[in-house]
């Protein structure tokens, strides 16, 4: 076998080549780097989209876990049950948790069309549950532009939800308020892996909108206090029956271009009690 | 209607070809290809089957590609037209434009490539971009290539660019590559007079990724990102007379991505095969171990898009319905341990087991299990990211993913009629491969039985048909399948065909179509129901959901 030069360095180039060739090795110790801590300055919104057979779903709720660990109030997540994981209230042999709405709601920002998935504040798009500490963390220090109070209490009979609402604008803002309906502790089933777990605890499940499902609109002028009032039926039937001591209510104001500017979460509260939320 | 809003689009779907002759500019070297493509649906809401809604009333996939090739200069482009994409591939599929253009220059052995182009190493191990339109993969690469084979038993290739993702060539993750192949028997007479073909390759993949702020959930850290992945491959491949042996291996550096959790390891993959082949006779075994060897250009994608590799899929691809209804997808990112073994033969027309026409026997095993995997502590916070990954030993197995023992008898009766026989067995572990949509499917065992004849009744009719049973204590249990098709040569085909879960829902899927060819031209027309389930190519999965209503598929090539 007889080489030419030519031969020689076009052979020779690939392992040349390799030599300079760049692997970005980083060892154990330089893996993680510190970040400032941040200080919540306003309330955020993460809408998980999740399923009830849906096996990854439960690291989303970890997540979530973790960050309303790190973060308390301000991080206020609503599992909206939607899509193909989803089980239907009444579809199943036990407790379903995905509304009509979620679908809804699912068809408009899960833009991944995959669960889990989330949305920090209506914006920043689509995310996959790796992506939410690092959204949070980045909405959680903006200054809203309005404030909220939000107050929920329980009828006598205990069939109905009022939900007293106070907006406290900064700036001039066009957009919508929602209200919705959550619950805590929920005990059905959830995959998990390959695991099918009977008693899951679900939290902060999505029940009802109040307000409509894309909620009503709001005109807000700077400095001028704006005031609300809603109620809504408990649900009480053999398919969707809400325990009205782990309800909370959420409040939040949105619009197209800068989604959501602030959010509140309030517990509800029994007859003949009061309470504020911010 | 809204299909008249649509028909503008379906005119270009549907572009009247010209006339062959007038394309192939003969004399002075210069020739025009192309190809049209069109696969629409025509959707109708079946609550039974649970296709969902639908807001159009129409729904296709269109092609159109226009190749020019001349003796010094190719050129092309593709229109691509998914505005009202077919149910099933991801959101972001949707769209259309011209997302694939070139221009090819060659001369005395060199072959520059400018725009966009598919690229294959070795055997995809690194690097392997293609396009699978069923699957809603294209991920070419935009950018330049130079291929050089000037001398004898010597090819190189060097590339950059970047990659598409759908409608989208993200400028923060750049793909380069190199490969170099040499045919040591071109280079020796001593090889070659012994019949002896033995090449040896080399291979590198550079991405190169912007940093991005991914923080550890909990926790006020991020990780420190390798914004550059290095992925090297050798491969060497050896021929004389009927056997042949290769070998592969690949290795890639620190790659953290959504795939492996944000895990710091090193990815592997190793690859054994080696096959008898003469007349009457062959023969495959091929192993193979993978482990951490999902690689994309962009680190924190899900779904099927912006793959850089494509591990070979070891399980065999099936044709027929029912063994197809619970394919294996290759577990990149995880790992696994794959074998495959094939074999077949021929008896010879005339001898007792061949018959007066002869006797083919084919056989075929895959076994797949997964890694036996340990977890590791987390660093910070309950999170793995920022670790070394799952550990496993080289040879320590996990559960088994999946096996599919198959035996198939093909066997010309007369001269008229021949006919196929199979017999397959089936497991494919559900918890892993999230197949069925049924709870606790768990390990679904199948047993498919399929017998297929065709009957050439003359010159112009020949009649083919198929039964097919799977029997299954798990998921949806039983299912039958029948099918009937005539063809009236030299043009149409008359097929009708009916899915029965007889073992658990009872629905039918059926389905009746014509298809009609004219020279260049194939137009088939159908009306049915098709049930939710998952395309499968190459190890690649795209679920597709249940549909009903009339598809029109139409091709033409020139």
């Amino acid at each position: 076998m007889k080489f030419s030069p030519i031969r020689y360095l076009l052979f020779a180039l690939p392992i040349l080549g390799l030599t300079f060739t760049s692997c970005d090795e980083v060892s154990e110790s330089d893996r993680l780097i510190p970040v400032e801590s941040v200080t919540p300055a306003r309330a955020i919104l993460l809408e998980d989209f999740t399923g009830q057979t849906c096996r990854n779903c439960p690291d989303a709720h970890d997540v979530i876990h973790t960050l309303q660990e790190q973060y308390g109030e301000a991080v206020i997540a609503v599992s909206i049950h939607a899509g193909a994981f989803g089980v239907a209230v009444g579809s199943a042999d036990y407790v379903g948790l995905m509304q009509p709405e979620g679908n809804e709601y699912d068809a408009r920002y899960n833009s991944l069309q995959s669960w889990p998935a989330g949305v920090v504040n209506r914006t920043g798009g689509t995310l996959n549950h790796d992506g939410w500490a690092e959204a949070v963390r980045k909405a959680i220090t903006a200054e809203p532009t309005v404030a909220i109070d939000l107050e929920a209490t329980l009828s006598d009979d205990g069939k109905t939800i009022n939900i007293a609402t106070t907006l406290r604008p900064t700036a001039n803002i066009s957009g919508k308020l929602q209200l919705w309906i959550t619950e805590d502790g929920i005990v059905s089933m959830q995959r998990n892996g390959r695991n099918w777990i009977a008693d899951y605890v679900h939290n902060h499940v999505y029940r009802a909108a109040v307000n409509g499902t894309w909620g009503e609109d709001v005109k807000l002028t700077s400095g001028v206090h704006a005031d609300y009032n809603h109620s809504i039926a408990v649900r009480d039937s053999k398919d969707e029956k809400w325990d009205t001591a782990k309800l909370s209510v959420i409040a939040f104001v949105y619009n197209e271009s800068e989604g959501v500017l602030q959010a509140a979460r309030v517990s509800l509260l029994p007859a003949g009690n009061g309470g504020e939320g911010e | 209607m809204k299909l008249f809003k649509s028909l503008p689009a379906l005119l270009l779907a549907a572009m009247t070809p010209v006339a062959a002759n007038a394309l192939n500019i003969g004399d002075n070297g210069v020739a025009l290809h192309g190809s049209v493509q069109a696969d629409v649906l025509f959707p109708q809401e079946d609550d039974a089957i649970g296709t969902g809604k639908y807001d159009k009333d129409i729904l296709f996939n269109t092609y159109a590609d226009l190749n020019l090739i001349s003796r010094y200069v190719d050129a092309g482009a593709r229109l691509e037209f998914m505005k009202w994409p077919l149910p099933g591939f991801e959101p972001d599929f949707k769209g259309w434009g011209v997302p694939n253009i070139y221009v090819k220059g060659r001369y005395k052995g060199f072959e520059l490539t400018a725009g966009d182009f598919y690229e294959q190493f070795g055997s995809g191990f690194i690097l392997r971009t293609y396009q699978e339109r069923s699957l809603g993969i294209d991920n070419s690469i935009r950018g330049g290539r130079l291929k050089i084979n000037a001398l004898r038993g010597f090819n190189f290739t060097v590339l950059g660019g970047l990659q598409r993702r759908y409608w989208d060539w993200k400028k923060h993750s750049q793909v380069y590559g190199a490969d170099a192949e040499v045919n040591i028997s071109e280079l020796s007479r001593k090889l070659t007079d012994k019949g002896i073909n033995w090449t040896f390759g080399a291979s590198y993949v550079l991405k190169h990724e912007d940093d991005q702020d991914i923080t550890v959930a909990g926790t006020d850290y991020r990780l420190n990102l390798p914004k550059a992945v290095s992925a090297f491959d050798l491969r060497t491949n050896f021929h004389k007379g009927n056997f042949g042996v290769m070998g592969e291996c690949a290795w890639k550096s620190q790659d953290p991505s959504f795939d492996n959790n944000y895990t710091y390891g090193n990815g592997t993959a190793v690859m054994l095969s080696g096959s008898y082949s003469k007349s009457g006779l062959s023969a495959l075994l091929q192993v193979k171990r993978s482990e951490n060897m999902s690689f994309r250009s962009q680190r924190t994608m899900s779904g099927t898009s912006t793959f850089l590799n494509n591990m070979p899929a070891f399980s065999y691809q099936h044709t027929y319905a029912l063994p197809a209804l619970y394919p294996y997808a290759t577990q990149a990112a995880p790992g696994e341990w794959a074998f495959q073994g094939a074999f077949a033969y021929t008896f010879k027309r005339k001898t007792p087991l061949g018959g007066r026409y002869g006797t083919k026997v084919k056989v075929n095993l895959s076994y797949i299990r997964g890694l036996d995997r340990k977890a590791p502590t987390p660093i910070v916070g309950s999170s793995i990211a920022g670790t070394n990954g799952y550990s496993s030993s080289f040879f320590g197995m996990g559960e088994e993913y999946y096996h599919d023992f198959n035996i198939q008898i093909e066997k010309k009766l007369s001269r008229s009629y021949s006919l196929s026989f199979m017999y397959m067995n089936q497991m494919v572990n559900d918890d892993v491969l999230k197949i069925s949509e049924s709870e606790n499917a768990g390990n679904i065992k199948t047993n498919v039985f399929v017998y297929e004849g065709k009957w050439t009744i003359d010159r112009r009719f020949t009649f083919r048909h198929e039964l097919q049973y799977l029997t299954s204590r798990q998921d949806l249990k039983d299912w039958a399948y029948g099918l009937l098709e005539l063809s009236v040569a030299p043009y149409l085909m008359f097929t009708v065909s009916d899915m029965w879960n007889c073992g658990e829902t009872g629905k039918h899927y059926y389905m009746a179509g014509v298809t009609g060819n004219y020279r260049n031209n194939r137009l088939m027309v159908s009306y049915g129901r098709t049930r939710a389930g998952f395309n499968c190519s190459g190890g690649v999965c795209r679920y597709v959901p249940a549909s009903r209503g009339f598809q029109v598929a139409y091709t033409y090539n020139f």
